[in-house]
């Protein structure tokens, strides 16, 4: 079984195990309740300017009642590494995360760096029977950040805290204490199939090419009078034996049927239990559904409490009736009613909350970018998708506010980010991505999502009392994304990277190919160099200390003095993490973080290990905003109804600050200071 | 205990390119290239499920085209 059926096998075993939940209603803690709201990418540069021209007015209102200042970012400045300074309190040598992706020293292939996959205990082995078998016990996802968590401090002292959604917290963990504790995880929670999303669109256009892209695929239908039939494909049957050799064992599946009106743009949709009439241009409402594993005896193994099916729900949108039909649909969530994966403490809250609300997207990042980077969605059919995800999360968040009595309020929307990564060009008249027509179309975009969030903040200044803190902030700014730097182009036409005389240049991705015994550096990830070194990487040959030493400082010499066809830099600073971050662990760390000048980031080829011809590339992406440069560049946002103590707060001084607000002291491991006042 | 092998055929104006693109590349022998050419090839067919499986989180990350 390879690792997604092991995950969704842990998940479901982990649901049994924990179907007892918490959850009393009564506060424990009867002091003053602080609200904290993470907006994710909002810029310090564009809150100000829209802020001075009267365009935020709550942003205002709240700045005027106690202050606004730029919030230093982590470096790099990426959400995993910037939310995990927040919630310890700590730099990346206390969290240890350095990056989406991390790298296994030994095979130097990459991984997700936020959570992994534990395996069951070798005497725990399934139990056979013909092709299937009976799992004694699971394998449960693991979080790999490291340190302490704020509101584990407040939660043992009694504080009642609710978390929603913050990043780099999947799989949620139960918190002892005295205080009560909910928590919906956020970025990192994967969808049904174990990814950060893959969608799908089903069509019948034969220019349409069908297959694997980038977060999701394109799958062929074949309308026969009108009449089409398409499979959602899930995850692999838990139950099913490997077969033999191959090791893999065949996935779960949903059929559905469609009819089209031979004449009106309307199509009805069978799925399961489900019919549905829709238009074209229209979005159906959430479908859930079973996959079923098919073993015999299915009902008496669930009175067993054994699971045989796995509970999974989709979105469709109709994008074309005639000519030619064409569904979209989104990844496959996790159904937060009967949740396959640890979403939520206690367990039964993810369900609560579906009931209060409405059934919502369960997967880490929902709005999943690739829908409209791969052309999976328009931009506006994008747009749409994510302001109903938006309008979703401001009525969770109305629900938090009502039952917000006592304690801490985390609440956390990824909107601002996301827009700003697909629609920077538009507001960008220097963009080489920017289409004229398209810019004036969009060019406003993120300003407006920018007014939502103001008529966030002004709900949230209503929902609190005298004596009440508010923090708003952001956990890193943005920048244009012009170009991209190739890294391992860089240290291969360098001689710090050596290819196998078989291997082509264009051809290699994951670093296959490369000559491991005459490399003695490698770039993985959006800001990570590392050192190939002796005794820790697989093949290394760099000696650790003074040998690691040198080569890093002559190659941050030389990358800072890289210039483009303009004479700029491109690399305006390097990080030492053995100096910068004394903690890291050199299993995990890279040795070297990058820096970019604005308008540059990592080349879309070199962060998984691919070395392009070219040096610096052309971003003509629909991504074309980002924020993986130097941290200095891109600080994020604090706005608070009460007075910022320092000049210079940074993410690790919120953890310490919140427990200041509820008058504990800071636990070691946390860095950062108190800076707000609390009088 | 010596482990089998098998002899395969090659074109011989092939197996003198071979050799000089051995040769250059540093290894002892052309067969020892011709055999890491072939298992590095083959090695793309032997990816393991962890390994694609990885590769597809990643590519759904946005930040990866």
């Amino acid at each position: 079984m390879n690792r997604i059926g092991k995950a969704i096998l842990v998940a479901v075993a982990f649901t049994t195990l924990c179907s007892c939940g918490s959850g009393g209603d009564e506060g424990s803690n009867g002091s003053a309740r602080l609200l904290f709201v993470g907006m994710d990418g909002m810029d310090p540069v564009l809150l100000r300017r829209w802020m001075d021209e009267g365009k935020l007015p709550n942003f205002k209102r709240l700045a005027d009642r106690g202050d606004f200042s730029p919030l230093a970012t982590s470096m790099p400045p990426q959400s995993p590494v910037a939310w995990s300074n927040v919630i310890s309190g700590g730099e990346p040598g206390v969290h240890q995360i350095y990056d989406f992706i991390h790298r296994d020293p030994k095979t130097y292939f990459p991984y997700l760096s936020t959570s992994t996959i534990d395996s069951p205990a070798k005497d725990r082995e399934p139990y056979s029977i013909g092709q299937w078998q009976l799992p004694l016990s699971g394998e449960l996802p693991k979080l790999r950040r490291e340190g302490p968590a704020f509101w584990e401090v407040l939660v043992e002292n009694g504080v009642d805290t609710a978390v929603y959604r913050m990043p780099a917290n999947y799989p949620a963990a139960e918190v002892d204490g005295d205080g009560h504790f909910h928590c919906l995880t956020g970025m990192g929670t994967p969808d049904l199939l174990g990814s950060y999303g893959n969608f799908t669109v089903f069509t019948s256009d034969p220019a349409r090419k069908v297959g694997d892209v980038s977060g999701g695929k394109f799958v062929r239908l074949v309308p026969i009078d009108h009449r089409a039939e398409g499979t959602f494909e899930g995850p692999p049957n838990f139950l099913r034996k490997a077969v033999e050799k191959k090791k893999e064992v065949p996935d779960m599946e949903m059929p559905f049927h469609v009819v089209r009106d031979p004449e009106r743009e309307l199509v009805k949709i069978s799925i399961g239990d489900h019919t549905l009439l829709l238009s074209q241009g229209e979005w159906s409402d959430w479908i859930q559904f079973d996959f079923e594993t098919g073993i015999p005896m299915s009902t008496v193994l669930e009175v067993m409490g054994a699971p045989t099916s796995i509970a999974g729900m989709v979105r469709l949108y109709v994008k074309q009736v005639h000519p030619e039909l064409e569904i979209f649909a989104t990844p496959i969530n996790i159904d937060p009613t009967r949740p396959a994966n640890p979403i939520s403490v206690p367990t039964r809250f993810s369900a609560d909350l579906a009931a209060a609300t409405g059934l919502y997207f369960t997967a880490g990042i929902p709005e999943h970018t690739p829908e409209v980077m791969q052309g999976g969605l328009t931009e506006d059919q994008w747009f749409e998708k994510a302001t109903f995800i938006l309008d979703e999360r401001i009525g969770q968040f109305r629900h938090a506010l009502k039952s917000f009595d006592e304690g801490c309020l985390f609440y956390y929307f990824g909107t601002p980010d996301l827009i700003s990564h697909i629609f920077w060009r538009d507001q960008d008249p220097q963009h080489p991505g920017r289409d004229p027509q398209q810019g004036d179309l969009y060019a406003d975009v993120i300003e407006r999502t920018y007014q939502r969030m103001d008529g966030i903040v002004g709900e949230a200044i209503d929902a609190l009392d005298d004596g009440d803190t508010l923090i708003v902030m952001s956990d890193h700014g943005f920048a244009s994304f012009r170009w991209g730097f190739n890294l391992n182009t860089w240290l291969l036409e360098n001689g710090y990277l050596v290819l196998t005389p078989a291997s082509r240049q264009e051809d290699v991705e994951y670093l296959q190919g490369v000559n491991w015994s005459k490399t003695r550096a490698y770039g993985l990830g959006l800001n990570g160099l590392y050192v190939n070194q002796r005794g820790r990487e697989g093949q290394g040959i760099v000696a650790n200390g003074p040998q690691t030493r040198a080569l890093l400082a002559e190659i941050s010499q030389k990358l800072l003095e890289v210039r483009d066809d303009r004479g700029a830099a491109i690399i305006v600073r390097t990080y030492v993490v053995a100096d910068e971050y004394p903690g890291a662990d050199p299993e995990i760390a890279p040795d070297l973080l990058v820096g970019y000048a604005r308008n540059y980031r990592a080349s879309w080829k070199t962060i998984l290990g691919s070395m392009p011809k070219q040096l610096v590339e052309v971003n003509t992406n629909r991504w074309s905003g980002d924020h993986c440069i130097a941290a200095d560049l891109v600080p994020g946002i604090l706005v608070s109804n009460r007075k910022i103590t320092i000049k210079d707060p940074a993410l690790t001084d919120l953890a310490p600050t919140i427990l200041d607000l509820f008058g504990m002291d800071v636990p070691q491991g946390m860095i950062g200071r108190k800076i707000l006042n609390v009088d | 205990m010596f482990s089998s092998t098998v002899k395969v055929k090659i074109d011989k104006s092939l197996h003198e390119r071979l050799a000089r693109v051995a040769a250059a590349g540093g290894y002892s022998s052309t067969d020892e290239f011709i055999v890491h050419i072939l298992e590095k090839e083959s090695s793309k067919f032997d990816e393991t499920a962890d390994e694609a499986e990885v590769e597809k989180q990643l590519r759904g990350l946005g930040y990866i085209e």
